[in-house]
């Protein structure tokens, strides 16, 4: 599988060029507030591995300025794969938009900025010595200067609650601490739009409820992945289901948990 | 899930020596190993010069005048490898030894060669043990961006650094799992052949490698979702003052005395 990511990572995405940004409106939907943009919009997105398994089956996906939408699903039903297409590391057939922006090779660089994509496993996410290295390294990247980047990594470490970390050591942090400054790491790049994979897996109560009230105060749009059904009811007014590639629900979390059926026949369980 | 403690040898501490500009540190510690290797064979007084400076370092830096030498004594062994000298610097005879088919013959010259040797070793282990004692290891990686190492090589050693402990932690877990189930049955004697125990080892360094191939992998994608497009950018915050220069140039101003003392005996 690695070898695949790499090809797929570089290749063009012919597909998605020849759509007119305007689609969005041709195809009427006209239910956005604010400035009438979705902060994300995916439509008819379609991924295989080169192995030849297939990872999503024509998923349309559309979410709202400060929307909190949480995406549920087994393992393997697509969610990772469905994370790494918003920020055009993975290109499958079909439209994906951030902001009004089509997620193509040119308009990359800005598309990361805007989308902050945080990886399940910390160590992943944490890859320089020191804290502050790691905030440092997205706004770094976007080419602000040094005076802007200090300010974003101290706003950014302050708004999950680690300003005294700064100068601490990646590998001493607990996983509590490296789950919060790996938020801290895409805060810093001020996103339209926060994606999380698995933000509470392997915390302790504590950590965790740490994380949800951390969340709850970002006043920021939100796409999280979780098996963490308590987190989503707790957290998230809407709930988008996923199973063996596809979208199978998406709607107001309190009519889907209710639906036992459903929930059952996806491997998911009421908290 | 931290045990690997072991590997980061830096003591807090406030000394002068702690706050000296990392670049300062780094620059010192490669002259002074630059002027172990230069100084002649047998510059006894030179190298005993230049061990009072480790003292007096370590004393300064507060850690005490045997830190250095304690931890210095593992990477002895290495310079055994040098033993050889001993039999091939023509001299006077000193000793035989009759091994195999070998007839070997230590020479004088050839023995003080090989104790000069095994000297500038550890005393240049000495100084490196400093330094990464004083020095918080990202600041000795900032200094070589500032001393211009290229970007890729110092990005290479802040990774190896970073995932030296994660690998070695999954490395343990690995360990512990098969400890956990090296079971023995309560009358035979457990344990299957040499080969076959070292087939599951061979399985185990080739997990360890897929791991962290599948690793890098990850990495390299939450390197690119936050923008890198193949330059390394940093800052570090590292200012040259004062202090910094004068402790600088005293220190290679004592490495050049080493030096003339060194070589006062031998006629240069």
């Amino acid at each position: 599988m690695p070898e695949g990511m790499q090809e797929t990572k570089e290749e063009s995405q012919l597909a998605s060029i020849f759509r007119p940004s305007s689609f969005v409106v041709q195809n009427g939907r006209d239910a956005y507030k604010g400035d009438g943009v979705p902060t994300l919009l995916v439509e008819n997105l379609s991924f295989s591995y080169p192995d030849g398994r297939s990872a999503l089956r024509d998923v349309s996906l559309q979410i709202e300025d400060c929307e909190k939408v949480a995406l549920v699903g087994p393992n393997g039903a697509g969610k990772s794969t469905l994370m790494l297409h918003l920020n055009g590391i993975l290109n499958g057939e079909g439209y994906v938009e951030v902001g009004g922006m089509p997620v193509t090779g040119p308009n990359l660089p800005v598309i990361r900025a805007k989308v902050g994509l945080v990886f399940q496993n910390p160590d992943d996410q944490l890859f320089s010595p020191t804290v502050f290295e790691d905030v440092a390294f997205g706004p770094l990247h976007m080419g602000l200067p040094k005076d802007e980047v200090l300010q974003r990594v101290a706003r950014a470490l302050q708004r999950v609650g680690m300003s005294d970390y700064a100068d601490r050591l990646s590998h001493h942090l607990s996983v509590g601490e490296k789950k919060r400054v790996a938020i801290a790491t895409v805060l810093s790049m001020d996103p339209e739009i926060l994606i999380l994979d698995e933000p509470s897996a392997g915390l302790d109560p504590r950590a965790r409820r740490a994380l949800i009230n951390q969340l709850r105060e970002l006043p920021i749009t939100m796409l999280v992945s979780t098996h963490d059904m308590r987190l989503v009811s707790e957290l998230f007014p809407r709930m988008v289901i996923m199973d063996e590639g596809r979208i199978v629900a998406d709607g107001a979390t309190d009519a889907l948990m209710g639906d036992t059926a459903l929930l059952e026949a996806h491997g998911l369980e009421r908290p | 899930m931290m045990q690997t403690n072991l590997l980061d040898r830096y003591q807090t501490g406030e000394s002068l020596i702690h706050h000296l500009d990392p670049r300062v540190k780094v620059v010192v510690t490669v002259l002074f190993i630059l002027s172990n290797v230069l100084l002649p064979d047998g510059a006894w007084p030179a190298f005993a010069l230049a061990w009072v400076l480790i003292l007096v370092i370590s004393v300064l830096a507060g850690l005490g005048p045997g830190y250095a030498l304690k931890r210095s004594f593992v990477a002895l062994p290495f310079a055994l490898a040098a033993v050889t000298v001993m039999f091939n610097v023509p001299g006077q005879s000193l000793f035989a030894w009759q091994l195999g088919g070998w007839h070997l013959v230590a020479t004088d010259a050839g023995v003080i060669r090989f104790a000069s040797i095994v000297v500038r070793t550890w005393l240049s282990v000495q100084m490196a043990i400093l330094l990464t004692a004083t020095t918080r290891f990202p600041d000795v990686l900032h200094a070589l961006q500032h001393l211009r190492v290229p970007h890729l090589l110092v990005a290479i050693i802040s990774f190896m650094y970073r995932y030296l402990f994660v690998i070695t932690d999954e490395a343990k877990r690995l360990m512990r799992a098969r400890e956990a189930r090296s079971a023995r049955s309560a009358t035979g004697a457990g344990g299957g052949s040499v080969a076959w125990r070292a087939r599951g080892t061979g399985n185990m360094v080739g997990q360890l490698f897929l791991r962290s191939y599948e690793r890098s992998d990850r990495v390299y994608n939450a390197m690119l979702a936050r923008g890198y497009n193949g330059q390394f950018m940093t800052i570090n915050p590292h200012v040259m003052c004062t202090s910094d220069w004068v402790v600088g140039i005293v220190a290679v101003a004592i490495l050049v005395l080493l030096q003339v003392v060194g070589r006062m005996g031998s006629g240069w």
